[in-house]
């Protein structure tokens, strides 16, 4: 719309939101500047509470009361946004600005119709009847790749997919044809073989359409298969920006080589991690001079006075980098901070198991209530007839823990892979199977039996805060199960408690708070000195980075790393992300709709020959590197429901080398490949066929 | 299928309700104390002929008996002989029931009209002066018993004004102008003394629902608080509301009780309170399973409802 | 059982810290508790020293009947010469003495039920609740005037026909609020830990249930007065001559157009009382309720 192709499309100047709490005033975005060219993909990356996304909602003016822009100005185009009226404001929103929201699943409105919900955008801002709105629905429907659009448009967002409702949530995006598409977190809610799919389809949108995107995100690998240019934020400040490559590649801002150093990458050779120490500020009172001095590996005296630092040019200009850093220039943040000597924690892994789970089942009744798995349902013959359904969230899984070993359940969610860990500690009751937990048969055990055994097997949570009673304090929860279990009591306890808050990290006098008082990381800190409070044998991991921001899971990661050889523990780690299960993980299975589909050491899982899934599944993940770029294997539809798994090797119905008939009459029995016994895949294929790659690489793109 | 199942299974529910409820009023009804048969046959009656009329009515039969007795006959629709009225229990609901039934469903929608655009303004003037009168208003409503608000509205409106009758009943068939006239004072009352339930329930559910992603996601496209709060955020709101609003009906039956006594409402709580009176212990059973049953009946309605306007009940789902 | 320290840190008063700051600029929180705790102290000093009223609430004086509120009877006399102002204010203990004991009763009921139903779940959890809806399928002041019918009109039975009637609202709340208590993750841990059923529901449970019923506790303390006053309205409440702001109301509306006062101030009475309550009971609700807590 604008002749004049010098002039940025988006260009935000000092832009400060502040949110007005009872506690004080939070300044989430402080003095923020950028700009977006037209047709340009820009990244603004950022762990939770870095003003990412108040900076998106404070250019479309979505800022609820108490949260109020208090100045700068953002100019869109050839208007000052901040001066139009809210009327005015109403007539870019969704029309020349739109929003792809986070969350698919709550971002529609499930009372209305996705058509309705599409066509009121495309009413409000175009001159169009019913009619035509509908047509241009269906195209943009069409357009974002959704199966059948005509006759689906009439259907309720809780009848699409997690995938298809964020492709719907596109399709409203890219309807009135915007200049901008502002995308926060587009993909975070999804499964990463769904996130590869939606990545795909921005991208290829965005070739199409020539739209200018402004991508909000914590995952930099996100950043890297999509944008042109990133931002990285910390504290409500815009600390770096640059073209992505070079960003990668020489970072000018010290926190953004942390956060590069901090992501365990899938090829890494498994060293420790780089893990920044502390926190984020508290954006209620941030420090003098630079907010991240504090944390900062390269921090002066003149880094801790005076006000932010602002974003100044790289000297030698490279890549347009601009950092917000007053060591900039004389800092070469071009290497990692990791050294490479600093290997992790040598490990003893003994011979003989320490569990060891034979062929368990959990099967769950469908539906709430005394009667809720009994259901109506139509005979084949017409009649009405009452069923009882079963979720098969577990069907059929075998596998060790050895003495010393860490074990991955990796696989995406409803795969069964949490119902595996509750149902093997007894916290569920399993359908059948066996369970030996050092060679005391778990399921043939009464109440009591296990009560005692109890102490031996400790299970950490994917949310810390939700795994501390709030109304206990930390010396309480600790102390609790060293009670119970008759380890420790009066001044022993309080010395042994005092002795494990600091090992994990926190400081003696901590025992007195109140959990609601720590951040995330602490948080899952104190839950770590939980587990280990009574000694056991083995900690089930369920998800237990997956909450926090990449700086800190890194922390946590070393820290497990750290307590497994001087405690002699085993973990059984349950994540969904491959990364982190293959730096922690010693071996690791692939689960998919309640069924192992490949088990084996880190280095055969991750090398061909592959099972099918695994094969996509590794493919899928964004890589944070930018010059990495692999062919995708994208997989059609969605994980079937488990209510009623399909017959024959459950991924049949998706598998991308499916053979035939065979995969869907005949279930594949795990078998040992590449002469080893160790690593087992359920699979017909041949090993030739499993090890050849679905793409050959550097083959381009169709 | 899946609106069906759901049909299916709130009908269950009811029905083990419905056992429930039965076993509750018999059990009450039979500690009251007093003689039936002395009841009926009056103080002057000997020994032998109580005993005659207990063994022809079965009251010396156990109470197991007794109740799978009273049970079959109430599901023939039999509740047995009024003791006061010597008339069947069924012919006296049947005459006054409707009378309570269009008292209750009258103060219901006077309550409706004034809460839920209250409640709404409330909602989306969060935290505001404005929030505060609306809600002080419908507390206002809360701070009185109903039969208080019935007191007001006679002395207020009849009293003062002398505009609006203050007792008795006019059937509409009969004089549809003259019913209405009879019916403003309890139905104000009433309605007035249930508004703030409803109208509290719409606004914490508008506040929550203004809180969800889609309502910012439906601001993002651009359009009108307007149309945010009406098209968006009410159809969500109303969900919960209306599960409310059929509490409130059946809870206005416990109103009717007491109202219909300040008012001379010849209804089925006035019933009720002569057969406590009189000790009429048929005609109180029966008095109390009818007006549980349209407590249960209303919230099935509901329920139905409720369904029908969710399409995630409607269609069931892949979730 | 072990020396565990009982002396309140400053970790400590910092975690109450927070809930009293939120408390006390709660404006609705604050009127209501003002009013409740005024209620609790003239109740309290009525009860321990009966003669700072000015006259004998029973004491009649015919001759001095239906006297518009002076000096002498700052809301009149009723039918009988009685001093209404006397009266009300002692029947502050009457309504404070039904309402605390009734749902205290109703209270520990519906919690045991509520909470063991949330908790276990499944069958229990089924009929349970089944027999909570049943008891709400009939409308409260039905089943109090019922139940106080059968076990003749007096004041210790209006308590236990009160208690009955509002502990399945109470059971409602508690189990939903252990529903959710329910899947969080804390209550594994403590299930891996090892701790017995009874434990985790006293010790796990239970504590953070409390918000959720205090607040409807509070709401329903506010119901009973509201029940009492229509069960004595009715003649099947407390009974004369206690000084029940029912009664009084019941007593007083014969004499409607010469007397409006001695309708008029028990009812402002009862309004105050209930007002109060439900302040209360909602200000605790905003304070509690941690939603509206703004952080990106």
């Amino acid at each position: 719309m604008n002749p004049n192709t010098t002039d940025p499309l988006l260009s935000v100047e000092s832009l400060r939101t502040q949110f007005r709490t009872e506690e004080g005033t939070v300044t989430a975005v402080d003095d923020v500047s950028f700009s977006l060219e037209k047709g340009e993909v820009m990244g603004i990356v950022g762990e939770s509470g870095a003003g990412k996304s108040v900076t998106a909602r404070s250019i479309m003016q979505l800022i609820d009361y108490p949260g109020e822009i208090v100045s700068g100005s953002i100019t869109f185009g050839d208007r000052d946004l901040l001066s139009l009226s809210e009327e005015e404001m109403q007539g870019v929103r969704g029309n020349e600005i739109t929003l792809i929201p986070q969350d698919p699943m709550t971002a529609l409105n499930p009372v209305l119709t996705v058509g309705q919900q599409i066509t009121e955008t495309i009413e409000l801002h175009q001159d169009v009847s019913s009619a035509e709105a509908r047509t241009i629905a269906i195209d943009a429907m069409r357009e974002v790749e959704i199966p059948a659009p005509a006759e689906r448009i009439d259907e309720y967002p809780h009848e699409f997919s997690g995938g298809m409702r964020q492709r719907i949530l596109i399709a409203i995006g890219l309807a009135c044809e915007p200049d901008l598409i502002i995308a926060d977190e587009p993909t975070t809610a999804l499964d990463v073989t769904t996130q590869a799919k939606i990545l795909d389809l921005l991208n290829d949108l965005r070739e199409k359409h020539g739209v200018s995107i402004l991508m909000i995100t914590h995952n930099l690998g996100v950043v890297a298969q999509t944008c042109d240019r990133v931002g990285v934020m910390y504290a409500g400040n815009l600390v770096e920006t640059g073209a992505v490559s070079s960003i990668f590649a020489r970072p000018r801002h010290p926190y953004t080589r942390t956060l590069i150093d901090a992501i365990p990458a899938v090829d890494s050779d498994r060293d420790r991690l780089y893990a920044l120490p502390g926190s984020m500020p508290d954006l209620k009172s941030l420090p003098d001079g630079c907010n991240f001095a504090e944390r900062c590996p390269h921090a002066v005296d003149a880094c801790r006075t005076g006000d932010d630092p602002t974003l100044e040019p790289a000297s030698d200009g490279e890549g347009g980098s601009h950092a917000a850093c007053i060591r900039s220039d004389e800092l070469d943040l071009s290497e990692s901070a990791v050294e490479a000597g600093d290997a992790r924690q040598q490990k003893d892994i003994a011979d003989d198991p320490l569990l060891e789970v034979n062929g368990l089942k959990k099967h769950f009744p469908s539906g709430d209530g005394l009667f809720g798995n009994l259901s109506l349902a139509r005979t084949d013959g017409g009649g009405l007839t009452l069923e009882r359904r079963y979720v098969k969230a577990v069907d059929g899984v075998d596998f060790t823990i050895n003495r010393g070993e860490t074990v991955g359940l990796v696989g995406e969610s409803g795969c069964g892979k949490s119902t595996v860990a509750r149902t093997v500690m007894q916290l569920l009751e399993p359908t059948a199977g066996e369970v030996y937990f050092d060679g005391q048969p778990l399921h043939s055990l009464g109440k009591s039996a296990i009560r005692s055994l109890r102490q031996e097997m400790q299970i950490i949570f994917q949310d810390p805060k939700s795994s501390l009673n709030p109304r206990k304090t930390v010396g309480q929860i600790v102390g609790r199960g060293m009670e119970k279990h008759g380890i420790a009591t009066g001044d022993e306890k309080r010395e042994r408690i005092a002795e494990l808050l600091e090992r994990v990290g926190l400081q003696a006098s901590d025992v007195d708070k109140y959990p609601h008082q720590f951040s995330g990381g602490q948080q899952q800190r104190i839950a770590i000195a939980n587990a280990l409070a009574v000694e056991p044998d083995l900690i089930v991991c369920d998800e237990p980075v997956s909450a926090l921001d990449v700086s800190v899971q890194a922390q946590i990661l070393n820290l497990l790393d750290d307590i497994q050889a001087e405690f002699g523990l085993s973990y059984l780690f349950i994540s969904h992300n491959i990364s982190v299960v293959q730096h922690i993980c010693d071996r690791v299975a692939v689960m998919y709709l309640g069924k192992i589909a490949e088990i084996g050491s880190v280095d055969q899982v991750f090398d061909a020959p592959y099972h099918p899934y695994t094969e996509s599944l590794l493919s899928a993940v964004p890589h944070p590197t930018p010059e990495t770029q692999p062919e995708r294997i994208l997989l059609d539809g969605t994980v079937p429901s488990p209510l009623d798994p399909p017959s024959g090797c459950p991924f049949h119905t998706r598998c991308p080398k499916k053979i035939g008939d065979v995969c869907e009459t005949d279930v594949p029995v795990p078998e040992p490949v590449g002469g080893e016994s160790t690593h087992q895949i359920s699979c017909h294929l041949s090993e030739a066929d499993m090890s050849d790659p679905l793409y050959e690489t550097g083959e381009s793109d169709a | 299928m899946a609106f069906a199942n759901y049909l299916a299974k709130r009908l269950g529910f009811m029905a083990v309700t419905l056992f429930l409820v039965t076993l509750i009023t018999f059990g009450l009804t039979n500690i009251l104390p007093g003689n039936v048969a002395l009841l009926i046959l009056g103080p002057n009656a000997n020994a032998e002929s109580i005993a005659q009329l207990e063994a022809q009515l079965g009251l010396n039969q156990p109470l197991f008996v007794q109740y799978v007795d009273w049970i079959v006959n109430l599901a023939q629709g039999d509740m047995g002989m009024s003791l006061r009225y010597n008339t069947p229990v069924v012919d006296q609901i049947a005459v006054r029931l409707p009378r309570s039934l269009l008292l209750a469903v009258s103060a219901t929608a006077v309550s409706v009209t004034l809460s839920i655009p209250l409640g709404i303004i409330a909602a989306v003037k969060k935290n505001t002066p404005t929030d505060l009168t609306a809600s002080m208003l419908a507390f206002l409503g809360l701070s009185l018993p109903i039969f208080l608000w019935g007191l007001v509205f006679i002395y207020a409106f009849a009293l003062t004004i002398n505009g609006f009758p203050t007792r008795g009943y006019v059937s509409p068939w009969v004089d549809p102008v003259g019913a209405l006239h009879h019916l403003v004072l309890p139905a104000s009352a009433m309605g007035v003394a249930l508004t703030a339930y409803i109208m509290r329930m719409t606004r914490s559910s508008m506040i929550d629902e203004l809180s969800e992603d889609y309502v910012e996601f439906a601001r993002s496209k651009g359009l009108s608080e307007r149309a945010v709060v009406l098209r968006h955020a009410l159809k969500n709101a109303a969900i919960p509301v209306i599960t409310v609003i059929a509490f409130q009906f059946s809870y206005a039956f416990g109103g009717v009780v007491v109202l219909e006594e300040v008012f001379s409402w010849p209804g089925i709580g006035r019933l009720t309170l002569t057969a406590i009176e009189n000790r009429d212990i048929p005609l109180l059973q029966g008095c109390i399973i009818v007006i549980a049953l349209i407590y249960m009946l209303s919230n099935f309605l509901a329920d139905a409802f409720y369904a029908y306007v969710d399409p995630r009940i409607r269609y069931g789902g892949s979730d | 059982m072990s020396s565990e320290r009982f002396s309140i840190s400053d970790e400590r008063k910092a975690h109450y810290g927070r809930f009293i700051r939120q408390f006390r600029r709660n404006q609705k929180a604050m009127i209501g508790l003002g009013i409740v705790v005024s209620l609790f102290v003239i109740a309290i000093v009525t009860s321990l020293f009966p003669e700072i009223v000015p006259y004998d609430p029973g004491a009649t004086n015919v001759p001095n009947r239906e006297a518009a509120p002076s000096l002498s009877h700052p809301m009149g006399t009723d039918e009988l010469g009685r001093d209404v102002f006397s009266r009300v204010v002692l029947g502050t203990q009457i309504s404070l003495y039904v309402g605390f004991t009734s749902i205290s009763a109703a209270m520990v009921m519906g919690t045991s039920i509520g909470i063991v139903a949330g908790y276990y779940q499944g069958l229990t959890d089924e009929a349970l609740m089944r027999a909570m809806d049943a008891m709400m399928s009939f409308p409260p002041i039905l089943l109090a005037l019922t139940i106080v019918a059968v076990m003749e009109p007096s004041l210790n039975n209006v308590i236990i026909a009160l208690a009955l009637v509002y502990t399945p609202f109470i059971a409602r709340v508690a189990r939903s609020a252990a529903l959710s208590v329910r899947n969080e993750s804390y209550i594994e841990a403590a299930e891996a830990r090892g701790e017995s059923d009874l434990y985790i529901i006293f010790r796990e449970v239970l504590p953070n249930c409390v918000g959720p019923l205090l607040v409807q506790g509070s709401i329903n303390i506010a119901f009973t007065m509201l029940l009492e006053a229509s069960l004595s309205f009715l003649g099947l409440g407390v009974q004369p001559p206690e000084p029940s702001w029912g009664l009084m109301i019941n007593s007083g509306w014969a004499y409607m157009g010469d007397a409006p006062w001695m309708v008029f101030f028990p009812a402002a009475a009862i309004a105050t009382a209930v007002i109060g309550f439900n302040l209360l009971g909602d200000g605790l609700r905003d304070v509690l309720d941690p939603k509206g807590e703004i952080i990106e």
